[in-house]
């Protein structure tokens, strides 16, 4: 189906409409629909979270956008339906050249219903990890810990392994620790049992976990795990470890470190 | 009186100082507002503010700007931050179809606050050291709160040692067939108010919680005035939230029991 170019020619000379009467109603279609979308995520954002608002709003500019455009199509008299039926033939091109788009803006869908992660979440995927950035229709913003943007397609979020560091309040903190053999472990253990008590920030319940792992190459291995407010993570693992060695220096307990011994040719 | 908790007229440039439990508070009143450094020790010690010509040069003071007219500062004790897991030291049971009231003391914490032209809070600190814990399943929906061991008193002359602490009377009613196990509770006292007595101890509303088994969310009200043995008592400090009656009771009822895990 054609659009008839003198007939629109025609209608654009009749009612004297210029070209930059046309653009100033796109621009005020988009403005219009910028407006409208931020005021509906303003009032969604409270009430389903600020990423599914932003799709919600975003989708919502889309159709705004396009019903701008039909109405400005029918303005100027051209018949609507050849121009729906011409997007539908260039829709399958569009669609045939877009699989890759489609895939990402369907798994973003998913995303956002689905929720497996939110803005703010920490995350890791495909080896990268840091806080969500932003949830868009086509990929994922991730902000990583030295202040690097990642984009990761919502494909490869939805196919991957994902893992949500934040999705609960509190982490368990496993620390493990190597103490030379010549140390009495139940006497370690009791010390490690001390300290997590004494530090305000590790949790009384659910109980810290005081475990023997097993006999290393030179060491004693132990496993000591805590659980911490998740926002606490790294203070409370820097404050546990620095109590530990201050208390293990104060007992006279040892911490192995490997040693290399060289000999010469001549045995020295 | 306490006069721990009075107001003190502060002068320009002098350094005061106070312990609290734990808690050692200096403060200096400056032309437009305060200063104030906390540490927290091992030792419990109480002193009323007084003025120092110590100034420990290991103090990190912090500035707050306030309104210039207000020369006093209000020492006031405030309920903590969080909710109060407290557990009982020895295991308490409650027979079917009775009721026990307990004494469970909360350690305050101390907010420094201005009252002229109207109350401006400053700043708080604990005066103790509070452990943290989950009340809840580490998967499941819970709450991050202090935890505290009770020696849950059942007698009014049992309850010495109690400053810098608020005394909440406890009251559980076992509404059901089984006996009751109070094994730890949590308290919402971003929901309670801090009263003082004549005698100076302070105080806590009354605490009622119904339990109706398991299945049942256990209902939880909270006394509007003092409890009846803080005889002439006056309200220091109200609550930091109004009391949400259905979202609290709904917390405490989920997790009356030690939850296994």
């Amino acid at each position: 189906m054609k659009v008839d170019i003198s007939k629109l020619n025609e209608v654009l000379t009749d009612y004297a409409l210029p070209f930059f009467g046309i653009c100033a109603w796109l621009i005020f279609g988009v403005w219009v629909s910028s407006f409208l979308a931020r005021l509906l995520y303003n009032g969604l954002s409270h009430r389903l979270g600020a990423d599914k608002a932003r799709a919600v709003s975003k989708a919502f500019k889309v159709l705004l956008i396009v019903l701008f455009v039909f109405s400005l199509i029918r303005g100027v008299g051209v018949d609507i339906t050849a121009v729906l039926g011409a997007a539908g033939v260039a829709g399958v091109a569009i669609g045939f050249a877009s699989q890759t788009s489609l895939s990402n803006l369907i798994s973003g869908l998913f995303l956002v219903l689905e929720r497996p992660f939110k803005i703010g979440d920490w995350i890791e995927v495909d080896g990268s990890d840091g806080y969500v950035h932003s949830i868009e229709l086509l990929s994922t913003y991730i902000r990583t810990f030295d202040n690097r943007l990642i984009r990761v397609p919502n494909e490869m979020l939805a196919k991957s392994k994902l893992v949500n560091y934040t999705h609960y309040p509190i982490r368990r903190l496993d620390l493990e620790l190597s103490v030379a053999y010549k140390e009495d472990a139940a006497h370690v253990m009791r010390i490690l049992r001390d300290v997590v008590i004494a530090n305000p920030e590790c949790f009384n319940e659910p109980e810290p976990l005081v475990v023997f792992k097993g006999f290393g190459e030179s060491s004693m291995q132990f496993l000591l795990a805590v659980w911490v407010d998740r926002h606490e993570l790294t203070a409370t693992r820097t404050s546990v470890m620095k109590d530990i060695k201050e208390r293990f220096d104060r007992e006279g307990i040892d911490l192995p470190y490997q040693r290399m011994r060289m000999k010469d040719g001549t045995g020295v | 009186m306490n006069s721990l908790w009075d107001q003190h007229e502060c002068v320009v440039g002098q350094v005061y100082t106070c312990a609290v439990a734990q808690l050692r508070l200096w403060l200096a009143r400056n032309s437009q507002g305060w200063q104030v450094a906390a540490r927290h020790v091992a030792e419990s010690v109480f002193e009323p503010l007084h003025e120092t010509a110590e100034e420990p040069e290991w103090l990190e003071w912090q500035r707050f700007v306030t309104p210039s007219a207000s020369s006093t500062v209000h020492l006031v004790p405030v309920l903590p931050d969080r909710p109060v897991v407290s557990r009982p030291e020895a295991r308490i049971e409650i027979a079917p179809r009775h009721k026990g009231r307990f004494f469970v003391t909360i350690p305050v914490w101390l907010r420094v606050q201005v009252n002229q032209p109207s109350p401006v809070t400053v700043c708080e600190f604990p005066t103790r050291v509070l452990s943290k814990t989950w009340f809840g399943h580490p998967s499941e929906p819970g709450e991050i709160a202090y935890a505290l061991t009770t020696r849950a008193r059942q007698e009014l002359h049992e309850l010495t040692d109690v400053e810098g602490r608020a005394i909440c009377p406890l009251l559980l009613e076992n509404d059901t067939h089984e006996a009751l196990v109070f094994a730890q509770l949590l308290l919402s006292v971003r929901h309670m108010s801090v009263y003082q007595a004549e005698d100076g101890k302070l105080w806590t509303n009354e605490c009622r919680l119904g339990y109706t088994g398991s299945i049942f969310p256990a209902s939880l009200t909270f006394g509007r005035t003092a409890p009846e043995p803080a005889t002439h008592s006056r309200l220091v400090s109200g609550s930091r939230e109004t009391p949400a009656y259905g979202l609290t009771a709904r917390v405490i009822a989920n997790a009356i029991f030690k939850p296994q895990f």
